[in-house]
């Protein structure tokens, strides 16, 4: 991707809400086409964020452009309703008083015909045909979730924000709803940013994600790379459980309490931590005296199994394996793993 | 257990008896009295229907612009005093329409307190606009009913979700045209429902239309009744009334129910205000700062001036005396209303269904009825019990007693239970929803009778709500002008008609006393509607 592809730049952005900063010097560029998750707990600073694109917050110092135009800096801001942005809201906010037909052409110009024609292409797109008289009441969450999204698109946006589109909607709704947008969206060409603090939606619907904490971006890469290569214990314990263990480095070899590794990526000497997923940790019986640890709680979830192993140093590892049902609780057992991340203490 | 069943009639009982007024009206209009109906379209009734017509029309506008517009700068602009506005602008629903109506009037007049500022300050003379005229009851009364729309306009504008403003932003739809593409669409169903209430207000009063010698309903049917003895002309003017102010409560009914779509569902965003400029701040201050001069400020310092003025006078006068009038008929139509209106709805909790549903809603009809309606519909039925009492004694006795139950005292708390039953039963019946079944059935679980419940329970939990009721009735009751003008004993006045005297005979100065009373007691409910509407607009910081 080259400079000419960014189709939202932000540069150096802070935001303050009286006084307690959102955003501290936030840098993020948008290419063409891409759809990017922007991912964090609540207070993150990924809806102020979303917003700033939108053109419904004012930043306090950066600089902002859309489509290689600049629509924030010192002395310029374009309001909202110039910048040709659609965006979909968590409480969905289709006009109440308005048919679905009539939300959609709400940000359409032009004759009525050529309304009327991109509102039926539009209905078409969210599989709503002949539904365009209904208001919003008598449909169901998820389908008013499309006509939102069909009315963000309606004036040939080519860029889409959603905020929590998903959250309002139940559980099973959310994902079923989560596919079909996500199949209409790569249809088009359009560039979709998606705010969510739900990283399996946000791992399930994007190509790239950012990972937002305290006004700063984390890291910024694909899902896998998030998951299973993480900058940093906090992006680590974010994504998925991790199990944090103690460990120190000497020369050659990585001393942890449940076995000794090769220091194979020469990591310099000291203390560090080692962070295991509980999927990648395999759990032994063992004879009493060979323990690394004692079965202390178990859940069972049909297919898979988690248990809490208590360790020499009182330390609980998370371990998750494939059903087998051959360790009970208080059980000594031995684990072994081979994904790792290790991380430098400070 | 019996008893709790029989509850039901009771409630039935109630609400034929409370029904009697409206009842009387209806059979009235049946069949139509040709001769009658030819003699008003010869007298007066075109002149009736177009200054009903002028008068709708013009309040409706009236409090439509002032209450829809100061409902959005207050909920959507940042400018000094704002939230002091937020609930002051509330304060002209203390006023009763012919307190601003006589000193707006009076003011107004030669020699009164407006020219001779503007004479003395700028110099200007002879500044008389014509107050006494349609525009001038129409100005009046929606600087005094604006806060019915303001009130509704207001809540529906602060729940209307940022989403919606959001969302028809990235649309391409800019800040100043959000207002009309947006919020006032929104909220079409709070401003109609408020426009409504203001309407319905409008067509029942008595004392404005009074002072200002514009005939509508209301005054037609004191004079005919009054003036010319005309019992029958009366009442079907009175039903006339009536079917125009039943469009206005069925227009407020079936959209209050409408508004729940349009309120916005799940986590909403907080509304955000616009940010403006200096020069613009002055003038968002100025404009609700003049709209609550005229329609507050103003008229209770010019009261609290004459009031001074006339102090003497005023002691040696009857104040003491209708005060105590108004203060005796205030309490008691509280102690009559709230016990009835608790029945009322306990009937209704404990036998939920369309029976109760259709009782209390009919024994709560009397707010929509204009004061002069129930007034003959109360005295139609009750001279007619007077007669045939007279008749029986002079056979039995040769003694006839004269009217025992019209012009008395009973007959008015009667009217009032009637027309101000609404307010007692809504207050009773809010407080008990608040105590769901739940709540009594963790109770019975525990070993509570139902009459423990209730003693135990209910009661403590709706005290407030009957304290509430009570004094929302007293206050009415203390400002109800046409149907105490047509019922009372003769000799007999309240705060209210004394006022009406007073004016008619162009003292309003000696008014000013008893008005400022009635704008004091007036307050209260004001303040208790402030508190709640505080509690739930600034709940959530």
């Amino acid at each position: 991707m080259n400079q000419q592809d960014v189709i939202i730049g932000l540069e150096n952005i802070d935001k303050k809400f009286q006084n307690t900063p959102a955003l501290r010097g936030l840098d993020l560029s948008i290419h063409r086409n891409e759809m990017v998750a922007l991912l964090g707990p609540s207070g993150c600073g990924k809806t102020t964020t979303l917003r700033i694109i939108g053109g419904f917050e004012r930043p306090d110092s950066g600089l902002v452009s859309i489509r290689g135009k600049c629509v924030f800096d010192k002395k310029r801001f374009i309001p909202p309703e110039k910048r040709k942005i659609g965006m979909v809201f968590q409480d969905i906010a289709l006009f109440p008083h308005l048919s679905l037909s009539e939300n959609i052409a709400f940000g359409l110009k032009g004759s009525k015909s050529d309304k009327n024609q991109r509102v039926g292409e539009m209905l078409e797109l969210i599989g709503l045909v002949n539904q365009g008289k209904k208001l919003p009441h008598m449909i169901s969450g998820g389908q008013q979730q499309r006509v939102a999204i069909a009315r963000a698109l309606a004036p040939k946006t080519e860029i889409l924000l959603l905020d929590e589109p998903f959250s309002s909607l139940d559980f099973q709704l959310r994902r079923q709803l989560r596919q079909d947008i996500k199949k209409i969206l790569t249809q088009l060409d359009v560039t979709v940013i998606l705010v969510t603090h739900d990283q399996y939606e946000a791992f399930s619907f994007a190509e790239r994600i950012v990972m937002m904490h305290d006004g700063q971006v984390m890291q910024d890469g694909s899902p896998l790379e998030c998951y299973q290569n993480p900058k940093n214990t906090w992006v680590a314990s974010f994504v998925g459980t991790a199990n944090f263990i103690p460990a120190k480095i000497y020369e050659e070899r990585i001393v942890t309490p449940i076995g000794i590794l090769m220091n194979k990526q020469r990591e310099t000497s000291g203390d560090y931590q080692i962070m295991i997923r509980p999927e990648d940790i395999s759990i032994l019986p063992a004879n009493k005296g060979e323990e690394q640890g004692i079965v202390e709680n178990s859940m069972f979830l049909g297919n898979r199994e988690i248990f809490f192993v208590k360790l020499g140093s009182g330390q609980s590892i998370r371990v998750q394996v494939q059903t087998r049902g051959n360790i009970r609780l208080q059980d000594p057992v031995r684990l072994h793993f081979e994904h790792y991340k290790l991380f430098k203490k400070a | 257990m019996n008893f709790f069943r029989s509850w039901s009639g009771i409630n039935l009982f109630l609400c034929l008896l409370l029904s009697i007024p409206l009842f009387t009206i209806f059979i009235s209009i049946v069949p139509p009295k040709i001769e009658i109906w030819s003699y008003l379209f010869e007298t007066r009734l075109i002149e009736l229907l177009i200054n009903t017509f002028y008068l709708t029309i013009g309040v409706g506008v009236g409090s439509f612009l002032l209450g829809t517009s100061l409902a959005w700068i207050v909920v959507m602009y940042e400018f000094p005093l704002k939230k002091v506005f937020d609930w002051a602008l509330i304060l002209p629903m203390a006023v009763p329409a012919y307190v601003i109506g006589f000193v707006i009037l009076t003011a107004f007049e030669y020699g009164g307190i407006v020219p001779g500022a503007l004479e003395y300050l700028f110099g200007i003379e002879g500044f008389y606009p014509d107050i006494r005229s349609g525009l001038g009851v129409i100005i009046v009364m929606s600087l005094v009913l604006y806060p019915y729309v303001y009130l509704l306009a207001r809540s529906a504008f602060r729940d209307q979700n940022q989403s919606y403003l959001d969302a028809a932003r990235s649309l391409g739809v800019t800040q100043k045209m959000l207002f009309i593409r947006v919020a006032l669409p929104l909220a079409r169903p709070s401003i109609v429902a408020g426009v409504s209430l203001a309407l319905m207000e409008s067509l029942a009063d008595f004392g404005t239309v009074a002072i200002f010698s514009f005939d509508t309903f209301t005054t037609a049917i004191y004079e005919v009744w009054f003036g010319m003895y005309e019992r029958s002309a009366a009442t079907q003017l009175a039903s006339m009334l009536l079917m125009f102010n039943f469009i206005f409560f069925w227009l407020e009914y079936r959209t209050r129910g409408k508004a729940v779509y349009y309120q916005s569902s799940g986590a909403s965003r907080k509304q955000k205000s616009f940010r403006v400029s200096l020069p613009k701040k002055i003038i968002l201050f100025s404009y609700p700062a003049i709209i609550l001069c005229c329609s507050f400020v103003f008229p209770v310092a010019v009261l609290i001036y004459w009031a001074l003025d006339v102090w003497d006078m005023q002691v040696q006068s009857r104040f003491f005396e209708y005060a105590f009038n108004s203060l005796l008929l205030g309490l008691l139509s509280g102690l009559i209303i709230i016990p009835i209106a608790l029945i009322l709805a306990y009937g209704k909790r404990l036998n939920p269904g369309i029976i109760s549903f259709l009782t209390t809603r009919i024994s709560t009809l009397g707010y929509a009825i204009p004061g002069s309606v129930i007034a003959v519909g109360v005295l139609i039925p009750l001279s007619w019990i007077d007669y045939r009492i007279n008749d029986i004694t002079s056979y039995l006795w040769d003694y006839s007693p004269g009217l025992i139950l019209t012009g008395s005292i009973a007959a008015i708390l009667f009217a009032y239970t009637v027309r101000f039953m609404t307010v007692g039963f809504n207050s009773v019946d809010s407080s008990l929803l608040k105590i769901t079944t739940s709540m009594d059935m963790a109770a019975q679980s525990l070993g509570l009778s139902r009459l423990g419940i209730m003693k135990k329970i209910h009661f403590k939990l709706i005290r407030s709500g009957l304290l509430t009721g009570f004094i929302l009735v007293f206050v009415d009751v203390m400002k109800e002008m046409p149907a105490t003008l047509l019922m009372r004993p003769f000799g007999f006045d309240t705060l209210a008609t004394w006022i009406w005297q007073l004016t008619s005979e162009a003292m309003a100065k000696q008014a000013a006393l008893p008005a400022l009373i009635i704008v004091a007691v007036g307050l209260f409910p004001v303040i208790i509607l402030i508190g709640l509407d505080k509690k739930t607009s600034f709940g959530e910081d």
